[in-house]
């Protein structure tokens, strides 16, 4: 039909109007730009708690700078995430952060690398090890440089299935590839050989075919409360 | 074989019932031995230990567990075989670690130089107790003593009347809410002789008779037990028990969930296995039985088989 003012001032409401719908449904899915469904998680159907070779529980917790972390947010990002149980002042978590830089060394070989490294500490209010402060100070004793994680109501802790400080996870896609402590060596005066995150991360980034796999951590008993 | 009923253990121990300590000499200095020509009707001591180089958490110096020597018999008698321990003294409200399967902790490590001439078995451990912290989290510990059995055979060159070094460089763990490792040199000199004649009955003789009535002994035959695979589980029943534990051992096969299923309130437990590559089950440890309508403590067995893994 032929252009008419008429037409396109009676038009202009509603245009507006369907902007405007069109941008709110754009705000309800904010970041994703997908006007009708926001794109799921990997980490949707995940169990609620871990279980080697499975997508990995989701979790929010709140760092020693008051950082959010969602784990959601970085598998779907495509970052591999390591998860490792931490607890100042267990003889274990010092052979690796203290007498060696074991755990330092192995986050640094792949500071380069799309992994996010982060370390919890799942204390209860009260119990060793617990508090913001505290482990600030920690973080900066041992110079750690990747965010801690304060999981005071265990509720991760336990999803996770952590028992001991250490205690290292390595979620891959979204999957739980490796569930285990660094070294093979279960004393705190001794550094062992094999380094076994190293080894799962190297596998995974390079796109390998990684056998999911679960060893029997050691370390000090994570500090829940009940 | 009658030597390994409990009741001969106890007759004997009843009947050499002296158990002479090493004196403990916190200060590092070995106290001086009490000077003993042939049989006498004083109690023999022994000389003393020296702990050196603890490394403990406690700011005065004093481990949280302090090892001692203890020989079983008074004195270690040319051409026999004897019983030597360590033994802790735990601070009360902390624990040590059985050599097991726990979920945190660590067991103590003992390095051990003999006299010449004296040879040694594996060094014992008397049975733990089960720890469950928060968190389903599962260990097994001592708690204020923790006694370190080592038999000994006495070589007939001993000199009676002579002492003789028995040294152990150990490394162990003591826990509470927080763990503290420790370690240490603990080295005494022991008398060689006669078993003195006179048995008075001392502390140490008392802690001494009890690890060694938790030393796992054979399971013998007469007992009754009955066990049976259901696929990766193992039934066991006693009908004369009225309840059982299951402590697994260093090299036992991953239980499913053993806060679950590896103690309970009767004459029956039922193991549950975890899934695994392992075509074998290896049930390795320790078999508490305490039986119904008996006075007196529980009794423990060595419990080893290999379970058919069918699907």
């Amino acid at each position: 039909m032929r252009f008419s003012w008429k037409h396109a001032l009676l038009a202009a409401p509603l245009a507006v109007f369907l902007f405007a719908v069109g941008v709110r449904a754009g705000d309800d899915h904010a970041g994703h730009g997908h006007a009708e469904h926001a794109k799921a998680s990997l980490l949707a159907d995940a169990p609620e708690n871990a279980e080697i070779g499975k997508l990995a529980p989701d979790f929010v917790l709140t760092d020693t700078e008051g950082n959010e972390h969602h784990l959601a947010h970085y598998v779907d990002q495509g970052y591999t995430v390591v998860l490792e149980w931490f607890n100042p002042d267990c003889p274990f978590v010092k052979k690796h952060h203290l007498h060696n830089k074991s755990m330092a060394g192995t986050y640094q070989a792949f500071a380069d690398e799309k992994v996010v490294w982060l370390a919890v500490n799942s204390a209860a209010p009260g119990l060793q090890g617990y508090g913001v402060d505290y482990n600030k100070k920690a973080m900066k004793e041992y110079s750690i440089e990747y965010p801690m994680l304060l999981d005071e109501t265990g509720v991760v802790g336990k999803a996770y299935g952590a028992k001991t400080t250490p205690q290292i996870y390595v979620i891959h896609e979204g999957v739980l590839m490796f569930n285990g402590p660094l070294d093979e060596v279960a004393k705190p005066g001794k550094l062992g050989e094999k380094n076994y995150v190293k080894e799962v991360l190297e596998g995974c980034l390079a796109g390998k075919d990684v056998e999911p796999a679960q060893i029997k951590s050691y370390g000090c008993n994570v500090k829940y409360a009940s | 074989m009658y030597r390994d009923t409990p009741w001969f253990k106890t007759a004997m121990a009843a009947a050499l019932g002296l158990l002479l300590p090493a004196c403990s000499s916190e200060t590092g200095a070995g106290n001086p031995p009490g000077e003993a020509s042939g049989p006498s009707r004083d109690p023999v001591v022994a000389s003393g230990d020296t702990a050196t180089a603890w490394f403990g958490a406690d700011s005065t110096g004093k481990p949280l567990a302090v090892p001692r020597w203890v020989v079983r018999s008074g004195s270690l008698v040319p051409g026999t075989t004897d019983t030597v321990a360590i033994v802790f003294a735990i601070e009360p409200g902390w624990h040590m670690y059985w050599r097991g399967r726990n979920d945190s902790g660590l067991y103590p490590d003992v390095r051990l130089t003999l006299p010449q001439g004296f040879e040694a078995g594996e060094i014992l451990w008397p049975a733990p107790h089960r720890k469950i912290s928060p968190g389903n989290i599962l260990d097994h510990v001592y708690t204020g003593h923790a006694v370190l059995v080592l038999p000994v055979r006495v070589p007939l060159s001993a000199a009676p009347g002579s002492r003789v070094t028995f040294e152990a460089s150990m490394d162990w763990m003591v826990c509470r809410g927080a763990c503290i490792p420790e370690s240490g040199t603990l080295s005494a000199a022991l008398p060689v002789g006669p078993a003195p004649e006179s048995h008075p009955s001392t502390p140490d003789a008392a802690v001494l008779t009890g690890a060694l009535a938790r030393l796992p002994r054979p399971l013998p035959s007469e007992l009754g037990l009955h066990m049976e695979w259901r696929d990766r589980v193992l039934d066991i029943r006693l009908d004369e028990a009225e309840a059982l534990a299951f402590y697994p051992g260093t090299a036992c096969s991953n239980l499913a969930d053993p806060i679950r299923d590896a103690a309970s309130e009767s004459g029956r437990l039922a193991l549950e296995f975890a899934k695994s590559k392992d075509p074998e089950i290896r049930v390795r440890g320790v078999l508490e039985v305490r039986f119904a309508g008996r006075i007196g403590p529980s009794r423990f067995y060595q419990l080893a088989l290999t379970g058919p893994a069918s699907g």
